[in-house]
This record gives structure tokens, sequence and C-alpha cells, in this order.
């Protein structure tokens, strides 16, 4: 086989076995995300009437968390101001919290119903667009 | 809930586009083995981190792709800073492939430049980007500027 056909497919065996590695990653944390769902209940009454509450894992030093986080929960707050409580919890200070809903990473935000129960989990940053769907969704749901 | 951290949006497609092309210079020049194609990459990769307005991928996604159509630019709400950082990273890994190809360490050199296409090919692919998570960490170890949680949702850099 020439060489340059060689190095193509090592290319395509590093490239295509890197790729399948991190898809196996993202499947088990999508896992874990519906583990989440079918398992816990929120033990706590929501303080606002639509009683959508989303918890918002973090740590005291993480940059995400403040630099990117925050400021779109702020933004989902605004957007849905009246049915939307946003409760944040220090990840390390709550351990208990953090192993129930199998927070492996902050910012992790969890999006619950009106029940307590978890409607969508999000391992790292979601974006205001992701939080204001899922949202919308148990709004329409429970409508 | 306060925050005095502003807005920060990068541009989506431009991101991919600069992956797509550190992925296409790398492995062209892996297959070739041609280096002016791996020292073209390390100097387009370095003037982004350095210098981000005049990045070569930015000047020809901002002049040429998107007036002809090509690419829409798509806002999403991203930090820059661990972006410039990972393209910082890119450049220190493909200067180093550089060096070691011209001082006939084809091994380590080719072995430098496949690195920087498995890691820009990982975050063109699925989005993982390896230099931010080294960012975000190393803010943790206070080797980045970095900012406390000091209650009740209030921030402040230290």
């Amino acid at each position: 086989m020439p060489a340059i056909f060689a190095r193509l497919l090592l290319l395509l065996v590093i490239g295509g076995g890197t790729t399948g590695l991190i898809w196996g990653t993202q499947q088990y944390l999508r896992r874990q995300g519906r583990q989440v769902m079918r398992t816990t209940q929120f033990q706590s009454t929501p303080s606002i009437a639509a009683g959508i509450r989303i918890l918002a894992f973090h740590t005291a030093d993480c940059r995400q968390c403040f630099t990117m986080q925050d400021p779109a929960l702020q933004r989902l707050a605004t957007a849905r101001a009246g049915h939307v409580e946003i409760i944040h919890i220090d990840a390390i200070a709550q351990p208990e919290m953090a192993r129930q809903y199998r927070v492996m990473t902050v910012p992790t935000t969890v999006v619950l119903d009106p029940t307590g129960h978890a409607q969508a989990v999000n391992f790292g940053f979601a974006p205001t667009n992701t939080l204001l769907a899922q949202v919308d969704q148990i709004l329409t749901v429970h409508a | 809930m306060t925050s005095s951290a502003p807005g920060l949006v990068v541009d989506a497609r431009l991101l991919k586009f600069s992956q797509g092309s550190v992925m296409a210079l790398t492995a062209l020049a892996f297959v070739l083995q041609f280096t002016p194609l791996a020292i073209l990459a390390a100097i387009c990769l370095g003037i982004s981190a350095i210098a981000p307005q005049i990045s070569p991928f930015r000047l020809l996604y901002r002049l040429v792709l998107v007036p002809l159509h090509i690419f829409t630019p798509k806002r999403v709400e991203d930090d820059p800073a661990p972006h410039r950082f990972a393209q910082a990273i890119g450049t220190v890994f493909m200067v180093a492939s550089v060096v070691a190809l011209s001082a006939h360490a084809s091994v380590a050199g080719w072995a430098l430049d496949l690195i920087v296409f498995v890691l820009s090919g990982i975050n063109f692919t699925v989005g993982f980007c390896a230099g931010c998570f080294v960012y975000y960490h190393l803010g943790r170890l206070g080797l980045m500027p970095r900012v406390r949680y000091v209650g009740d949702f209030h921030w402040r850099g230290v």
C-alpha cells in the first residue's frame, strides 16, 4: 500500500476512534440524566404559583458558572418571570444533593416540574435557549 | 440573584470554520508530509489566539464566506476567552511540531501535528473543547483569572 494511503487510513482510524470514545461518553451522560429524571423528586414546596424550579449546581471556584450560567439563568428568569424559581446549590457544600442528582461537573442545571420531578438535566453550560425550551415544554404540559 | 458578568457571545460558525480549517491543514500536512502546511496552521492559530480581529480564519470567513452566503453567522452565548486559550495551546503544539520536523524528529513532529488534528476534530464534531477544559481547570488552580463565590450568588474577582 502506498505510504500516503497508509497515513490516510491512520488518520481515519484515529479520528473515528476518538469520536467514538467521545460519543460513548455523551451517551453515558445522557443515561445519567435519564436516571435522574426517573428516580428523583425534589422535596420542597415551590414558592411561586407556576412551580417550575431550576436547581443550579455550582462551586465556589467555577468560572463558567459565573461568566456563563448565571447570566443565562438571569435571562431565563426575566423571560419567564413569575413562572420560574432558580435555586442555587453549592455542589461541595451540599454533597448529598449533588449525589442525588448525579452532578459530575459544574455548572449543572436540573429543571423540575411543579411536582418536583426532574424533566431535564444539563451537565455543563446550558444556554438560555435550551433552558427556555425545557421550561416552555413543562409550561405547555401543565397549562 | 445578581451578577456583574456581561453577556458573552461568540460566533459558533466562525469557531467551527476555524476548527475545520485547522483539521484540514494538519491532516493534509500529515498525509502529504508537507511541513509548510503545518507552519501555516501554526501561524493561523497563533494570530487567532493573539489578535483574533485579524485572524486569517476570521478574515476569510467575514470577507469571503459570509458575503457569499456560504456561512451565516450564528451568535451563541459563550465565553471567547477559553477558545482563544485553546487556540494558544494549539499554537504551542504546532510550533513544537514544526521545530521537531525541522530537527528531523519526524515521529515526534507528526505526533504533535496529529494531536492538534484530533483535538480540533473532537471540538469540530462533538463540541468538546479540550483547551477550554484546561483553561477552566487552570482557573481553579489559580493560574488563570478566576472568580470566587461570596454568598447569595454574588461573585468577585480574585
